[in-house]
């Protein structure tokens, strides 16, 4: 039951690391959507290709997986949507399957479409990484390889688009053959809907199947491959140095500087511009329209609420860029392979570097790449220590507190000390991530061991154009979230903190009398233990939609103060807060922020992931108690 | 001889791999290890190791680069094969 107006569902199968993705991205570009399969949330990307030949199709980039015969959730997801199990957009199951295939690892990567074929679909294998192939001085003779497979090949090099139409081409011929095979099956009653019914698979692969496939494969690749090499010069030469105990060790850490050196100092000329352009926006708003409520609704609340985070944008592009530079080149599973044991220790597993490592980003991607722990109990670990990593909306927090309290110096004559903060909280993050999972240790099953099994790929030039829609799909999430929540809730500050207006007479700044003001001063005796004003507090609350929305109110709310003096209104807010607060509130607020679960969001994963609300609630209570006393013990130290 | 035991930048003929409790964690454990081609009679080389600890450890098997923590390599029976000069 195919819909006439869809267009044909492609899917792209293949090991991990054969290069799914870049292809993916070669084909569709900028046309992609992520969202989740429906049922579980594991992260699914599809789009639509450009048209070629005037024909244009939706693909849909499956998890990778090394074998039919599943054994985690996202590889169950693959095989799934292959047998038809899990249907998409009303459509049973892909009509055609791309097979990806490593031309410079086919030993590896060839078992799974020989398994493929078990599912009679039209299959097109795409032989990626011709050029690493090349790297490693394989001859491979295509057309052979195609007589053995009786599949069509395609040869691909997807990091530079080498190979793209062609595989176009051979999609449709493929499509086109497909459809004429159903038409003449479906004269014959029984055999009409094959394509429509799920597709039982053997279950699990016995000891004496997964020889027998190798032999396949051997005998398949015999005079395929010429002058095999079992070694990528280049990557070996670069892992001598990268996995050396301490030469690599040490490579990390200064991998790490860098990039939050990078991310704190190269940021800045780029913010300041966006700044200057805010501030010039909102005073010739002021200039030159009618003074009044719309005006300052605009000004005061949208451009100062939304302006204060927008300011934060180049460096969310600089961190995403090194997070998927990192990637992209292969450097990633390295570190995790250094940081394996450290992980162990804590009772983590290198699998659950990738979710920790995502929720630099954002914990909601972390908590839902999760997913891909096969043990129940390491998932929910990493599930509750997650958002303890500094995400990107702690950024714009971090940054406003960090320029206005720390005072600039050069460490050891070189490193910026706003760039060597931003790292300390980076590492307490991470530290108390693994002191909490460490906890955990203590309460759960004793005898339980954590696994390990990671592949370390060859090393990769990153490819701008992959790297560069990555940031792409980040900085429209972001402006989606700035155009939306944080405009919505700078414009409730905004009217929460200007009305009821100040009564003839008054003394105090109106603020004061305001909805804001009250609420302000009413939570104020929970939190001043802690350092915190009422501005704080008034800030929190909003900041529960996301943490960068505290910024935007606090904004909101010292513009709203100020309305009436002109020179306090002509400051940033790093000068404002600098002048109402004490170092110890600063560095007070830093610590809340290092712990409080400020973000509702994450919440919701945490309850929809493991289906209960005593996790969220768990992991919302302790990040609370936490953030509490380390405010309380910043402030106390610092005052 | 156990895997794990091999020394870095030494060779092993992969003899067993373990089976494990059927439906056990370590029997999917295995099943993953002879899919990625830690089969009988296949060459392994011990090529790196974790700082500090010597855990995990990566290996070379079938031109793949793989990284197992120990526990997982104690899985593989394996005979020496030789010592490689680096």
């Amino acid at each position: 039951m195919i819909a006439h107006a869809q267009l044909p569902l492609i899917a792209l199968a293949g090991s991990p690391n054969a290069g799914k993705s870049v292809l993916f991205n070669a084909l569709t570009g900028l046309h992609q959507k992520v969202g989740n399969y429906p049922g579980v949330t594991v992260e699914r990307k599809t789009g639509n290709s450009k048209p070629w030949n005037g024909k244009t199709y939706t693909f849909i980039d499956l998890p990778g997986t090394y074998s039919l015969d599943p054994i985690s959730v996202d590889e169950k997801i693959a095989v799934d949507v292959l047998t038809g199990q899990l249907s998409l957009d009303d459509q049973s199951r892909p009509q055609v399957v791309v097979a990806v295939v490593d031309a410079s690892n086919l030993e590896r990567t060839l078992g799974l479409v020989l398994e493929l074929k078990s599912l009679k679909l039209p299959i097109v294998v795409a032989l990626n990484m011709m050029d690493l192939a090349q790297r490693r001085h394989l001859k491979i003779n295509v057309s052979k390889l195609q007589s053995r497979l009786g599949l069509p090949v395609v040869s691909l090099i997807a990091t530079k688009g080498d190979g793209v139409e062609l595989l176009l081409t051979q999609i449709e011929k493929t499509l086109s053959q497909s459809t004429l095979n159903l038409a003449s099956n479906s004269v014959d009653s029984q055999t009409g809907n094959t394509l429509e019914r799920p597709i039982q698979l053997v279950g699990a692969h016995s000891k004496e199947m997964i020889t027998s496939r190798f032999q396949d494969i051997d005998n398949l690749l015999k005079d395929v491959v010429l002058e095999a090499s079992t070694k990528d010069l280049l990557t070996w030469k670069i892992d001598r140095i990268v996995l050396h105990p301490i030469a690599g060790s040490i490579l990390l850490l200064g991998i790490l500087m860098v990039m939050f050196q990078a991310v704190f100092t190269w940021a800045g000329p780029l913010a300041d511009g966006i700044e200057f352009a805010l501030t010039f926006l909102n005073d010739q708003l002021k200039v030159q329209l009618p003074a009044g409520f719309l005006t300052d609704l605009l000004t005061d609340g949208v451009i100062a609420g939304v302006g204060s985070v927008l300011v934060f944008l180049p460096q969310i592009i600089l961190l995403f860029f090194f997070i998927n530079i990192l990637e992209a080149s292969g450097y990633m599973t390295r570190a995790a392979f250094i940081l394996d044991r450290f992980m162990n220790l804590c009772g983590l597993q290198g699998r659950s570097f990738v979710p920790l490592l995502s929720s630099f980003a954002c914990a909601i991607p972390g908590v839902m790449a999760t997913r891909s722990i096969r043990s129940e109990r390491d998932r929910l670990v990493t599930m509750m220590v997650a958002p303890l990593i500094t995400c990107s909306a702690r950024l714009p927090v971090y940054t406003l507190l960090i320029s206005a309290f720390v005072p600039v110096t050069l460490v050891w004559g070189f490193v910026d000390s706003r760039a060597l903060t931003m790292m300390f909280l980076f590492a307490i993050s991470l530290v108390s991530a693994f002191a909490v999972a460490l906890v955990t240790k203590f309460f759960g099953d004793k005898k339980h061991v954590s696994t390990f099994m990671l592949e370390l790929p060859s090393y990769r030039m990153p490819q701008w154009s992959y790297i560069g829609t990555a940031i792409w799909l980040r900085v429209k999430a972001f402006l989606q979230r700035a155009g939306t929540i944080i405009l919505a809730s700078s414009i409730a500050i905004w009217i929460l903190s200007t009305y009821p207006k100040a009564p003839e007479g008054a003394t105090e700044p109106g603020i004061t009398y305001s909805f804001a003001g009250k609420i302000g001063t009413s939570l104020e005796p929970l939190v001043s233990p802690i350092g915190f004003d009422w501005r704080i507090a008034t800030s929190l609350i909003p900041g529960l939609a996301a943490r960068e929305v505290m910024v935007s109110s606090l904004a909101t709310v010292f513009a709203v103060e100020a309305s009436a003096d002109e020179e306090a209104q002509a400051k940033s807010l790093e000068e404002k807060v600098k002048l109402a607060w004490p170092a110890a509130t600063g560095f007070a607020l830093i610590a809340w922020y290092v712990f409080a679960p400020q973000c509702l969001s994450t919440i919701a994963t945490v309850k929809r992931e493991t289906g209960r609300w005593k996790w969220a609630l768990i992991l919302t209570g302790y990040m609370f108690a936490l953030a509490w006393i380390a405010a309380y013990v910043t402030f106390k130290i610092f005052s | 001889m156990k895997l794990a035991d091999i020394e870095i930048g030494s060779t092993a003929i992969v003899k067993s791999v373990a089976d494990g409790v059927s439906g056990s964690a370590a029997e999917a454990m295995s099943r993953r290890l002879m899919e990625l081609g830690f089969l009988p009679g296949c060459q392994v080389e011990v090529v790196h190791e974790a700082p500090f600890s010597k855990n995990p450890r990566s290996y070379l098997i079938r031109g793949m680069h793989i990284a197992l923590r120990n526990a997982e390599a104690n899985l593989i029976e394996v005979d020496f094969n030789g010592s490689k000069s680096v």
